[in-house]
């Protein structure tokens, strides 16, 4: 970079008040860019596991290239997982941007979040690129087509996965489970308190 | 150095650009009250600290109506914590709060924000993430959002109270994040004298 620039960048930054910066990098995602999909039946598929099976183990493709597994957690950190039903719909693209600020929740209880859905991955991708970026890692479960999601009994006749959360401690038990309307947002508060009292439990 | 104004020039159409763009989380469903028309006396919840239910006038069991709130002027911000603009609007809705008080208006004008679609949990997060300074509300079953038009995040409602009359006129609206704090204080005051 040519010094007679250094100026003019710093000029740059200081001309540019942070909201506006902020704004720059992450433009959030417009309404005419989301699919609206109207009132959805709440629930459309039957659970195959219960509050202490063991969870079903996965091996998955992540957004950043690399795979995610459920093993590797195992003995490490508690596991929770968000699935949302499909990329570029107005519910989901309004559920993780939340879960991006509340990064020390999951730190302090030890569990490592993980956002999931039956989408491919550069769909998944560039949804997520668009919200932003997130601080967790975001799998696909898209082939075999939600194989994940129908071993836990969260995969809809129509073929999205249902809007849940799964808590699954560090000998992959699940330890909390929240199948959720489709049309509406979980309540943070339920998982968070579940995810404390897995940890003290486990001091 | 050429390079360098082109450059620089290139930089501050991209934030122009940027900023033009609706910094709102849209409601497909969205029809906020016009400018003149009276809003209802909104029953208000939350876990609100002792010194903002002091700084509102509010007593009591909650809910609270929106019209036993002492002051002149109540600015009303929709907001949600899982809305990024309204993330990125904290600070600035921080500043409009400090605003209010410096120039002395504390008395009169009135922030609040209610969080739309928020547990009290969810709008604890929110509120402890940005250092929230002004009182809360939560919205958990979007029943005040219902009442105010199903209106997207950050949504403003400059309200007028008229305490004799224990009515409550919606002076302006506004979808979006503030240009800046003290333009849009300058604003809401305009628009609240003028619906006096």
């Amino acid at each position: 970079m040519s010094r007679h620039l250094i100026p003019f960048l710093l000029a740059a930054v200081l001309i540019c008040g942070a909201p506006l910066c902020a704004v720059a990098q992450d433009p959030g995602i417009p309404k005419d860019h989301l699919f609206e999909v109207g009132e959805l039946k709440p629930v459309d598929s039957t659970l195959k596991v219960k509050i202490g099976d063991p969870a079903p183990d996965f091996s998955l493709p992540t957004i950043d290239g690399g795979t995610i597994s459920l093993a590797q957690f195992r003995g490490k950190k508690n596991v929770a997982l968000s699935f949302v039903p499909a990329a570029w719909t107005p519910v989901c693209s309004g559920q993780w941007p939340g879960y991006n600020i509340v990064q020390d929740l999951f730190d302090q209880a030890d569990t490592q979040l993980i956002g999931l859905s039956v989408d491919n991955v550069p769909t998944l991708h560039a949804w997520v690129q668009e919200m932003g970026g997130v601080w967790f890692p975001v799998a696909s479960d898209f082939f075999p087509h939600g194989r994940l999601a129908d071993a836990l009994g969260i995969l809809r006749s129509t073929g999205e996965a249902e809007r849940s959360l799964f808590l699954i401690d560090k000998q992959g038990i699940i330890r909390y489970i929240d199948v959720h309307d489709i049309n509406s947002r979980p309540d943070l508060g339920p998982l968070v308190k579940a995810m404390q009292e897995l940890k003290n439990a486990q001091n | 150095m050429r390079l360098g104004i082109i450059l620089f020039g290139l930089f501050l159409s991209f934030l122009a650009g940027s900023a033009l763009a609706m910094e709102a989380s849209e409601s497909p469903a969205s029809h906020p009250l016009p400018a003149g028309s009276v809003m209802p006396d909104l029953q208000l919840r939350g876990e609100l600290a002792p010194e903002h239910l002091k700084h509102l006038g509010l007593t009591g069991q909650e809910p609270h109506n929106l019209s036993n709130i002492r002051g002149k002027t109540v600015i009303l911000v929709a907001f949600s914590m899982y809305c990024p603009h309204c993330q990125r609007e904290a600070p600035v809705l921080n500043e409009l709060n400090a605003l209010i008080e410096s120039r002395g208006l504390a008395e009169d004008v009135k922030l609040i924000g209610v969080g739309v679609g928020n547990s009290d949990f969810e709008v604890k997060v929110f509120r402890e993430k940005y250092a929230v300074t002004f009182p809360l509300f939560s919205d958990p079953d979007f029943k005040v959002n219902k009442e105010i038009g199903e209106v997207g995040t950050p949504f403003f409602y400059v309200l007028d109270l008229d305490a004799q009359k224990k009515q409550i006129i919606v002076a302006d609206t506004m979808l979006g994040r503030m240009e800046s704090a003290a333009s849009f204080l300058d604003h809401a005051l305009k628009a609240s004298k003028a619906a006096r």
